[in-house]
């Protein structure tokens, strides 16, 4: 039960390898950038797709199916790293973003900026999975960050009070971050990622991370701009905000933690433990007395958050694979979730009351929205049951009896609030408009459909390569 | 390159279930295409008989010390189970494109069906519990669908009562996995079987594991669900009752037998076994149902089989279980027969068909197999089961020899009653059309098995399954003696009930009925009793929820919008974490 990774994985590959990376990260900006300006939406979309599934595929070939390969730094330090932990994410991102990019395509020019930043921040993305040292996990988290805002401002008037806000507490989050990295200068003498030895500079850089990164996945307290920007925002860019940059809060977070400060762990274990439960309470109680559905799904995510957590507190090999497992479903349950609202919002829809008889007006949409609601509760046969049975039985294995107890308890409460949308969707309306989904909301909304219900039934090779992941941060 | 896998077999099942699921409701060749689906599994067999032994797992849940995988396996008792399914289904099949007249039903029949023969491959080949169970439940879905296939009310009921009673199983079943986990830290068979130790938990999970397999096998206190179930199609009885569902249970136990064994609950199943035989062909004596008097004689051979394993002769148990298949099967296809031509199910209003000499013999040659005349099927099984009984006290082997007379009483009564009905000249005539109108299909299966039924004894020279001393071994000069004169002794008094207008029989199923419903009633009250407790806690969970919405209510005010105060909540959460690290450090 420590942090830390193991050094004798560490191993050394060219430095050259690590500027192709970056090169292949400024080609995919470049190429969107070109096609803006040619004012092909299509063809963005095809480009952006191809990109990123290539991108995915190669993570997947290059981890190697489920064996470890530990923290790979270039001879004489750059950036960049390798592990499996980095490549099960670039796979996830890059499917993620691939799914984001369907989701928000209509033959626009909102459209085409939001691919335009969407590349920006998929290379923040990658940056940050892939990261040696705590530049790259700033620059990266500034690149997701300051796109998204752009996406938010392009959204139109509703919007801007989001952006502001996201923008706001990004400036302040990074602003904490980048104090942190002065301290974590202090003690180690260096930005790469290596195990300081226990120490004030150290204590501090590892306050000010957990609080930037905390910011960016969501816990508390750094946690309370979520509601009113996942709400303010346009459904597509809050699944952007939801799977997407929460998620890679949570990477930088696991990284920095492990890779970094292992040396402070007896005071951060219980800090993370106090957090997680926060987190929890805090989300699912406050989603209880909402009435707007994004509003309430923004709550659900960060009570998604607290559970997460509960891996990364137990910092055993176990627990961070069950916490990784876990982000996975839940950006796809997340995502599927947010396409079904985002069907409504098109059509003006966005309290929980206009979510009534959806079933009768629309059978697929209320039966995705059930099955990703069933998902968030943990039901089995879904991605969200095998994610939250991992995340507690690691808890119980490692003495947190009372973490899981606390957690089961939150689930419980959470049961409220899913069930009042479900129960709203199925009940009778007699007349009711049918509305009609757009093709790209039908296909992102089957696939999440699909891959939460494979990773609920047969999870077993996405445990397996969240394990390799997890062994390769830790011991 | 992937390994071929044994579990490819469901998938031409499952496959197959697409296509159906596809095609239009009004298409006459579902019932050809299904057929097809269901033969395939069988091209299986070949190579399931060259890797015997073979074993392949799955990784599931896979995450340190919790490792749950999928595994399947190939033993003797998996083989000889996945061969009889891989048989019996296509004939099912083909019996019922003569069977089911209602082409509009085509649809869902097939689909449920081949669901129901998926399960049963999937349980045929499970090497450890995650499998099992996973196609235990599917087979308690699909076979309620399959019992209620009619919608009648009391299809309904009889679905309802099935699916209640196997329930019971199925969680004390999930209990067991759980305790078995906890004691030994593995759900694999080939490794449980290998359990020499017992504490109280993992005996706790041998028992809950016997109210599985009692559930399932139909035997005492949850017999009643069988005799009901008759409710379903012919062709689902007779693979039910058969090959499948209804030896799942005594397929764990021969799956199990060394650890069931070892921890010395075989004298329990011994006595149940009994009971539930007893009962049976007490029952099976006066009814006049067709395929009712089959499912009491099923609920016996499943208990025998369970006597057989219990008396540790488990030659004995697995013949059985593999020579029922056929004739089984073969007695659910003739009463089918008899059924369609005469209209009704009673056999004292049925008359058997004069023109059909081919199947009054098949009827005949299933009752022989089923009593155990000297060259058939059972007459092995009973000699291997008598000589057991014997050195387990003449006492024990009394028994047997009752169980075994009543049972040939019922079965020749079961025989005889239809021949003896007197018709007037025309209608006769027209039951012999009635009986040459019968589907040709249902015909070949049934010609079919007759020559199975006669064929199967020959299993007994396999030397992989019954360790290759040959057939003689089981015969003695005794039970030459023995078995025919109770077969003899049963008919003729099966011939005499015959004859009287109502059969004096011991109705226990209708008081174990009875009971289960004082139980139920019992229940109620209690549950009427504890209605006031459940006030309480209700009343406690009202209070709590104004409390917990409160808080939510006053905690929304905090998130008021405005972006100083989450600047200064990040901030202020800040500093407590420096406080908090000052304080550890």
């Amino acid at each position: 039960m420590v942090f830390g990774f193991n050094p004798s994985y560490a191993a050394v590959f060219p430095s050259y390898y690590a500027d192709a990376f970056i090169a292949i990260l400024g080609i995919i900006v470049f190429a969107n950038l070109a096609l803006f300006l040619a004012k092909k939406p299509k063809v963005q979309l095809a480009a952006n797709s191809f990109m990123f599934l290539v991108l995915a595929a190669a993570c997947f070939a290059l981890s190697k199916y489920g064996s470890a390969i530990g923290l790979i730094m270039p001879s004489g330090g750059t950036l960049i790293s390798f592990s499996s932990f980095s490549l099960f994410f670039g796979m996830l991102f890059g499917i993620g973003m691939f799914l984001i990019n369907v989701l928000a395509f209509s033959k626009t020019e909102a459209y085409q900026r939001f691919s335009l930043f969407s590349s920006l921040v998929f290379t923040g993305l990658y940056l940050v999975s892939f990261a040696g040292s705590f530049i790259s996990i700033i620059i990266g988290m500034e690149i997701i960050t300051l796109p998204t805002v752009l996406i938010l401002l392009s959204g139109g008037y509703k919007t801007i009070e989001a952006a502001v806000k996201l923008f706001i507490m990004s400036a302040i989050a990074a602003s904490s971050l980048a104090f942190g990295i002065v301290f974590y200068y202090g003690a180690a003498n260096t930005v790469l990622f290596t195990q300081a030895s226990e120490g004030v500079f150290l204590a501090g850089a590892a306050i000010l991370a957990i609080a930037a990164l905390g910011f960016e996945s969501s816990i508390f307290p750094f946690n309370l701009w979520v509601p009113d920007v996942y709400e303010g925002a346009r459904a597509d860019a809050t699944a952007l905000l939801g799977s997407i940059n929460k998620k890679a809060g949570f990477v930088a977070l696991i990284l920095v933690l492990f890779a970094a400060f292992g040396a402070q762990e007896a005071q951060m274990t219980p800090i993370l433990y106090i957090i997680s439960i926060l987190t929890m309470f805090y989300g699912n109680i406050l989603a209880l007395s909402q009435k707007n559905v994004k509003r309430m799904l923004a709550y659900s995510s960060i009570s998604q958050a607290g559970y997460i957590l509960i891996g990364i507190v137990t910092a055993t090999g176990y627990g961070i694979a069950a916490s990784i497992f876990q982000i996975a479903a839940h950006m796809f349950m997340f995502m599927g979730a947010m396409a079904i609202v985002y069907f409504m919002e098109k059509n003006n829809n966005e309290e929980v009351d206009n979510y009534v008889g959806l079933y009768h007006s629309n059978k697929f949409a209320a039966i995705v929205l059930t099955i990703m609601m069933l998902g968030f509760i943990g039901t089995p046969l879904t991605a969200g049951f095998i994610g939250k049975f991992l995340i507690f039985s690691s808890a119980v294995y490692n003495n947190m009896v009372l973490l899981a107890v606390i957690a089961i308890i939150n689930t419980i409460i959470s049961v409220y609030y899913y069930l009042k949308i479900m129960l709203a969707m199925f009940a009778s309306k007699e007349t009711k408009r049918k509305y009609k989904m757009d093709l790209n909301i039908t296909a992102v909304a089957a696939a999440c459909l699909i891959i939460v219900v494979i990773l609920g039934v047969y999870p077993g090779p996405v445990i397996s390569m969240a394990s390799a992941a997890a062994a390769s941060l830790h011991i | 390159m992937m390994q071929f896998s044994m579990l490819y077999s469901i998938i031409p099942l499952l496959l197959f279930m697409v296509i159906v699921g596809a095609m239009k409701k009004t298409n006459r060749h579902i019932r050809h295409v299904a057929l097809i689906g269901s033969v395939l599994p069988a091209l299986f067999i070949p190579y399931l008989a060259m890797n015997i032994g073979a074993s392949e797992s799955y990784g599931w849940i896979g995450l340190a010390a919790l490792s749950l995988p999928i595994t399947a396996s190939n033993t003797i008792v998996n083989f000889v189970m996945f061969s009889l399914v891989s048989i019996v289904a296509p004939f099912v099949f083909l019996y019922s494109t003569g069977y089911m007249d209602n082409q509009i039903d085509d649809k869902r029949y097939y689909l449920e069906l081949l669901a129901f023969q998926a399960a049963m491959t999937a349980l045929s080949l499970s090497g450890n519990f995650i499998l099992l169970f996973i196609a235990w439940e599917f087979l308690s879905v699909t076979s309620y669908l399959l019992i209620g296939f009619y919608n009648t009310g009391s299809a309904k009921r009889a679905a309802r009562k099935a699916i209640t009673t196997i329930i019971i199983g199925d969680i004390a079943m999930l209990a067991a996995m759980a305790l078995l986990w906890n004691s030994y830290s593995t759900l694999e068979f080939s490794q449980l079987a290998g359990v020499t130790s017992f504490s109280a938990e993992s005996l706790a999970a041998v028992a809950l594991l016997i109210i599985a397999v009692f559930t399932k096998s139909a035997q005492f206190p949850f017999t009643s669900w069988l005799v009901d179930a008759m409710e379903g199609p012919t062709p689902v009885s007779a693979f039910l009752h058969s090959s499948t569902m209804v030896k799942a249970g005594v397929f764990l136990v021969l799956l199990l037998f060394p650890m069931f064994k070892a921890s010395g609950m075989l004298n329990i199943i011994l006595a149940i076994s009994l009971i539930t035989a007893i009962i049976a062909v007490a029952n099976g004596i006066g009814e006049t149902h067709i395929k009712k008097v089959l499912a009491f004689s099923t609920i016996e051979e499943l208990s025998i089989m369970l006597v057989a394993a219990s008396l540790l002769n488990v030659y004995a148990a697995l013949y059985i279980f593999i020579v029922q298949t056929f004739y089984k099967a073969l007695l659910f296809f003739y009463s089918g027969i008899l059924y369609r031509a005469n209209g009704t199910e009673d056999i004292t209003k049925m008359r058997n068909a004069a023109n059909m000499k081919p199947l009054m013999l098949s009827g005949v040659i299933g009752v022989f197999a089923l009593t155990g005349l000297i060259p058939f099927s059972t007459f092995f099984a009973d000699s291997m089961l008598d000589a057991a009984a014997f050195s387990s006290g003449i006492g024990m082997l009394a028994i047997i020899i009752i169980i075994d007379l009543l049972l040939s009483v019922m079965m020749f009564r079961w025989l005889l009653l239809p021949y003896t009905k007197e018709v007037k000249k025309a209608s006769a005539a027209e039951l012999d059309l009635q009986y040459k109108l019968v589907g040709k299909p249902m015909l070949y299966s049934l010609y079919a098995f007759a020559f199975l039924s006669i064929a199967s004894p020959a299993i007994l020279f396999s030397k992989e399954i019954f360790g290759g001393a040959g057939i003689f071994q089981f015969i003695s000069l005794q039970e030459f003696v023995l078995a025919d004169a109770i077969v003899i002794i049963g008919a003729l008094i099966g011939y005499t009930l015959m004859k009287r207008k109502r059969t004096p029989y011991l109705n226990v199923n209708g008081y174990i009925d009875a009971a289960y419903s004082d139980v139920a009633y019992f229940f109620s009250g209690a549950s009427i009793a504890l209605e006031r407790f459940e006030y309480l806690i209700n009343r406690a969970f009202g209070l709590s929820l104004p409390v917990v919405y409160g808080t939510s209510m006053l905690l929304k005010n905090v998130q008021d919008g405005r972006i100083n105060t989450y600047a200064f909540v990040f901030v202020a959460g800040l500093i407590l974490l420096f406080a908090f690290f000052a304080l550890k450090m």
